[in-house]
């Protein structure tokens, strides 16, 4: 078993070093970049040493029937049907090959469920159609989206070097650090999955359930949602960078003081033109995927905005809609994802784009005002 | 004694003939026993278990499955004593039947019985019918197509004889 | 006995159903096996068109056909009429045709139910097929109907639960009914163990379907109550719990994974002894190994689900029975190579698309290998490796064994001999097509490509085209399949009772057309 290992790594070392040489063309896993992918990596390679070596010997003696124990070449038939030892050997050692598999494989399998002791515990939450990340130690969060343009999606500009696998906020995490991951969903089912460091967990709406890895090399690595999540299930990527332990504790000073910005907006007072232009801004991070940038919507899927009754009807309608959601629908729930600031700017916006000329803006202490309500009017129920 | 595909058992007697017919039944007792109480064990089974979670949908669906099976078996059983025995002895002509709870006998006369056997409908089998003053009756229902045709042969031949 | 006279019915004559009558009226099996066959046919165009649809978008980088959610419409609806419309209809027909012949015997047990077990199958496929015409397009969640994506649709999630019922009850019909022929139909003398081995997955198969359907009924029930009656089965918000949804339908798909396999084997044993003149090697390993891969099949379930995050006993568990899989199936394959060893074979169509399924079927066997050791499938669950792995065993599994059985039958059924030229073009464009279409989209999966997107980073892109080559091949040799088919049909070299030198068995007794359709044209006799 232990040389088998061995020759595994071997062909596995071979397979990764005859890959740049390759470029595009990869034939295997992603050149693991943490211990569980690297046995992850070991595993497959073993197995399919031993498929390849079945399959030939299978096949060798049936391609070898197929050339010499034909009619055209004067074969007669045989009329045997049946020989108990034959059958027993075939049965028997399949049975073993597979017990032979089974035992590196529950080593990685319990490896891969043992998430105690973690360095630092990040919470990951699936959206339709974006991750959010919590940091528990450092309290910091933050959403991550897409940031491949869609010009680049539709063909009317070149794709860059990391079409759709490109993030505005990627998760930031120190190397050498096991990190514990707290893998929930607000909507639907995703998943998470980062192939280089070989964890992958699904995000399931009102569970939260946990995975770890501990990145051995500093880089950045990318991923995707694996569970069909709707309409743009293909476009929620995750990227991971990893840095040194001081980069990172400089990321964490970094993210802190943006938030203490994003705080103070909060209880800013702004003019329309200012909340149209920011709004415009999360519009198109939070709502053109599904109500287009054009504000009409896909016809039977998606309502349109230009023009429709919640937006040029009550403003405390509208932002009850943008705050709340729709439930049942892919409508979701923007309270809980975007500051007041920026629900105050995109109600504004949608008031204001298109053909929606109202003229009037929500500010920031309104959405304040209407979280206060909803805590009250949840009081009482609770009571 | 000639053999009609598997399920006729035509026989020929001294100066007489016998035509005996009986539907399939090769399913034993306990076979059927084994087949519709493990499937019971498993629908049941997979449903109880998901109903005692919450999940108490798939219960009535197994029980109206299990129902049709049960249905099933139940009226195969009504068939096991079906049986035909068309005798020619003479100038007799004997036909006995039994068809679930019904059955019945009728005496005809060789000279006066008449074979007609009806092919021309598409998708349906063919049918045979042995006529005799105005009135008809099936026979070779438990036979194939290309049985009946050769019993009807048969019966014209022995008929004339 | 129809009670006794129809009195005075001197004339013999009713006015007999003609036209679409006689085929909506029709209690034949043989009438009932080629309308289940023509209706796998038309679905298998219809599904396939989708698939090339699909292959084009994901030619290059980039959305240019079609929006994404209109993408994610044509992977659900391709799944799902693959499945119930295509591989279990056209098994349908051939046990239709096949088993009572096989077993002598001169019907189904059921014949009206059996009329009805087909009839309903069009009606839910007009439902499905009509949905991309509604409001919001037709499903796009997935085949596996997963929720809360499930219950965010529109109405033509209604309708397809609606649809997937109705496919359901006409599974249990058309089971009930097999079931029965085979159990209690059977020729004197003709016991289970002497029975063709196609018997015996049809009646595994059955059993299966009858163990499971009403899971599957009851799991979309419970989608339709959590979507319009305000039910929390699956809702985390109201106590459900969206996993158990997924134990559930797991709990019916994996035996019907094994519903979409076994009539295949079943088929493949059939025609490798006749090409190979030699009987069935290991008969009785064959039937115990069926057995054992049904019974296997109620307890791997949760393989498809590693990635949901289940305790590491669960996942062990899980992972060693399906590991266990690998044994009858293995015992399937060897016999199958002893049963060619020492024969005398020749290789004509059925042949041919008989090797390659046993050769082709192994790959997806060691691919669902690769995938049943859980560190391996959590890295690669939800890629494009799993769509090889199912292809393979679906397209070179399944539908190949559905090929080899079409060519094998065909003579008898139509009592034409198929053009062998043209059949021969149609197998090699085919098993080449598939190959190019789907090996390739191992490398896809093992570099991080997922599944159902319609759009993909620049890396995947060479493999994609390539991929996309193969479909358009693959899916327009398949018209070559229909000429034969069509010209088979027509007319040809006549066919012999016993249309192949080394076929055994009782259906190549009776006369090629297998008699009824002779009937048909008879004058009476009087």
């Amino acid at each position: 078993m232990k040389s088998m290992w061995k020759q595994a790594g071997i062909m596995g070392a071979a397979l990764a070093a005859s890959r740049p040489a390759l470029a595009e063309w990869a034939f295997n896993l992603q050149t693991p970049a943490s211990e569980v992918a690297e046995h992850v990596f070991q595993l497959h390679n073993l197995i399919m040493l031993v498929c390849l070596g079945i399959f030939v010997v299978v096949f060798g003696a049936m391609f070898y029937s197929l050339f010499k124990h034909r009619k055209s070449v004067g074969h007669k038939a045989a009329h045997f049907h049946e020989n108990t030892t034959v059958e027993v050997i075939w049965t028997v050692i399949p049975f073993v090959i597979l017990m032979g598999m089974a035992y590196p494989a529950a080593k990685v399998v319990i490896d891969m469920k043992d998430t105690k002791n973690p360095d630092m515990t990040v919470k990951i939450t699936g959206y339709q159609w974006k991750w959010g990340y919590d940091y528990l130690n450092d309290g910091i969060s933050f959403y991550s989206n897409l940031s491949t343009p869609r010009e680049q999606i539709n063909g009317t500009s070149a794709k860059g070097e990391h079409y759709l696998l490109e993030v505005d906020e990627p998760m930031v995490v120190p190397v050498g650090k096991r990190v514990r991951l707290l893998i929930t969903a607000n909507d639907v089912l995703h998943s998470w999955w980062v192939p280089a460091l070989g964890a992958k967990q699904d995000a399931i709406p009102g569970f939260i359930r946990d995975s770890w890895f501990k990145a051995d090399k500093i880089g950045t690595y990318r991923g995707q949602c694996v569970e069909l999540c709707g309409k743009d299930h293909g476009f929620m990527p995750i990227v991971v960078e990893v840095v040194s332990e001081e980069d990172y504790k400089a990321w964490v000073a970094k993210k802190k003081g943006t938030a203490q910005v994003a705080a103070a907006d909060d209880s800013k007072t702004f003019e329309v033109a200012e909340l149209v232009e920011r709004g415009e801004k999360v519009y198109q991070a939070n709502c053109a995927a599904c109500h287009q940038a054009n504000g009409m919507g896909l016809p039977g899927a998606f309502p349109a905005i230009n023009g429709s009754k919640v937006a040029t009807g009550p403003i405390a309608d509208h932002i009850a809609v943008v705050m709340n959601g729709r439930p049942g629908t892919a409508m979701a729930a923007f309270a809980g994802q975007l500051s007041d600031a920026d629900i105050a700017a995109v109600v504004t916006y949608q008031r204001n784009a298109w053909d929606n000329k109202m003229g009037d803006a929500a500010q920031p202490a309104e959405i304040a005002a209407a979280r206060g309500g909803a805590a009250e009017a949840a009081a009482p129920a609770a009571q | 004694m000639e053999q009609l595909d598997t399920d006729g058992v035509a026989r020929s007697l001294a100066g007489g003939f016998v035509f005996h017919s009986r539907p399939r039944c090769s399913l034993t007792r306990a076979q059927e026993r084994l087949v519709f109480w493990s499937l019971v064990g498993v629908c049941f089974g997979a449903a109880i278990g998901f109903a005692v979670l919450g999940y108490w949908l798939v219960l009535p669906f197994a029980g109206l499955e299990i129902g049709l099976l049960a249905w099933a078996l139940e009226t195969m059983r009504k068939r096991e004593s079906d049986y035909e025995t068309l005798t020619i002895d003479g100038d007799a002509v004997v036909l006995e039947w039994r068809a679930g709870r019904r059955h019945g006998r009728r005496e005809m006369n060789r000279h006066w019985v008449q074979i007609a056997c009806d092919c021309s409908a598409p998708g349906k089998n063919c049918r045979l019918r042995v006529r005799s003053h105005g009135c008809e009756t099936e026979v070779g229902h438990h036979l194939s197509d290309e049985a009946r045709l050769r019993l009807a042969a048969t019966l014209r031949s022995k008929l004339q004889a | 006995m129809s009670d006794v006279a129809h009195a005075h019915d001197d004339h013999g004559h009713h006015a007999h159903p003609t036209g679409i009558m006689r085929w909506l009226t029709t209690t034949n099996h043989k009438d009932i096996g080629t309308l289940y066959l023509f209706f796998a046919l038309i679905m298998l165009f219809a599904a396939g068109s989708m698939a090339l649809l699909i292959r084009a978008e994901l030619f290059q980088p980039g959305l240019q056909l079609m929006h994404p959610d209109f993408f994610n419409q044509l992977t659900t609806m391709h799944g799902l009429i693959m499945i119930f419309g295509v591989i279990m209809p056209a098994f349908s027909g051939f046990a239709n045709w096949q088993v009572p012949l096989m077993l002598g015997a001169p019907d189904m047990a059921f014949p009206r139910m059996n009329n009805w077990a087909f009839w309903v199958l069009p009606v839910a496929g007009l439902m499905l097929m009509s949905s991309f015409l509604l409001p919001g397009g037709a499903v796009a969640g997935g085949w596996t109907m997963y929720p809360p994506l499930f219950i965010q649709g529109g109405i033509s999630y209604d309708l397809t639960i609606l649809a997937v019922h109705i496919m359901g009850l006409s599974s249990i019909m058309g089971s009930i009914n097999i079931i029965t022929t085979i159990l209690n139909m059977r020729a004197p003398g003709l016991t289970l163990m002497k029975m063709p081995l196609f018997c015996w997955t049809w009646l595994i198969t059955a059993y299966l379907l009858i163990a499971t359907m009403p899971v599957l009924a009851g799991a979309v029930t419970m989608l339709l109550t959590d979507r319009n009656f305000g039910t929390h089965f699956f809702n985390a918000a109201g106590g459900g719990d969206p996993v158990m949804f997924q134990h559930i339908f797991w709990f019916f798909a994996h035996p019907e994974v094994y519903i979409l396999i076994l009539p295949a084997f079943g088929i493949v044993s059939q025609v490798i002894p006749t090409f190979a003149r030699k009987p069935l090697f290991g008969y009785a390993s064959m039937v115990y190994a069926t057995a054992s891969i049904a019974i296997l099949s109620f307890i791997v379930w949760a393989h498809h689900m590693f990635t949901v995050g289940m305790p590491a006993a669960a996942q062990l568990f899980f992972m060693f029975s399906t590991m266990l899989i690998a044994v009858p199936t293995g015992v399937k394959v060897f016999n199958w190579v002893a049963t060619m060893w020492k024969g005398s074979m020749t290789f004509e169509t059925p042949m041919l698309f008989a090797i390659a399924f046993v050769c082709l079927f192994t790959i997806g066997g060691f691919s669902g290998l690769v995938l049943a050791i859980a560190p391996v499938d959590i890295q690669l669950h939800d890629t494009y490796y799993v769509v090889a792995h199912f292809h393979y065993v679906l397209v070179s599994g399944a539908l190949f064994a559905i090929f080899a059985g079409i060519y094998y039958w065909m003579p008898k059924w139509t009592g034409h001999m198929y053009d062998e030229t043209l059949g021969k073009w149609h197998f090699w464009l085919s098993v080449i097509g598939m190959n190019i279409v789907f090996f390739p989209m191992h490398f896809l999966g093992l570099a991080g490509m997922p599944r159902r997107i319609p759009d993909y980073a620049l890396q995947f892109t060479e493999f994609n085209q390539i991929a996309t080559y193969g479909a358009f091949i693959f899916g327009f040799s398949q018209l070559i399949f229909l000429a034969v088919v069509l010209k088979s049909i027509k007319g040809g070299a006549k066919a012999p009772a016993r249309v192949w030198e080394g076929a055994e068995g009782l259906e190549w007794t009776v006369p090629s057309p297998a008699p009824y359709h002779t009937f048909e044209t008879a004058p009476v006799v009087k």
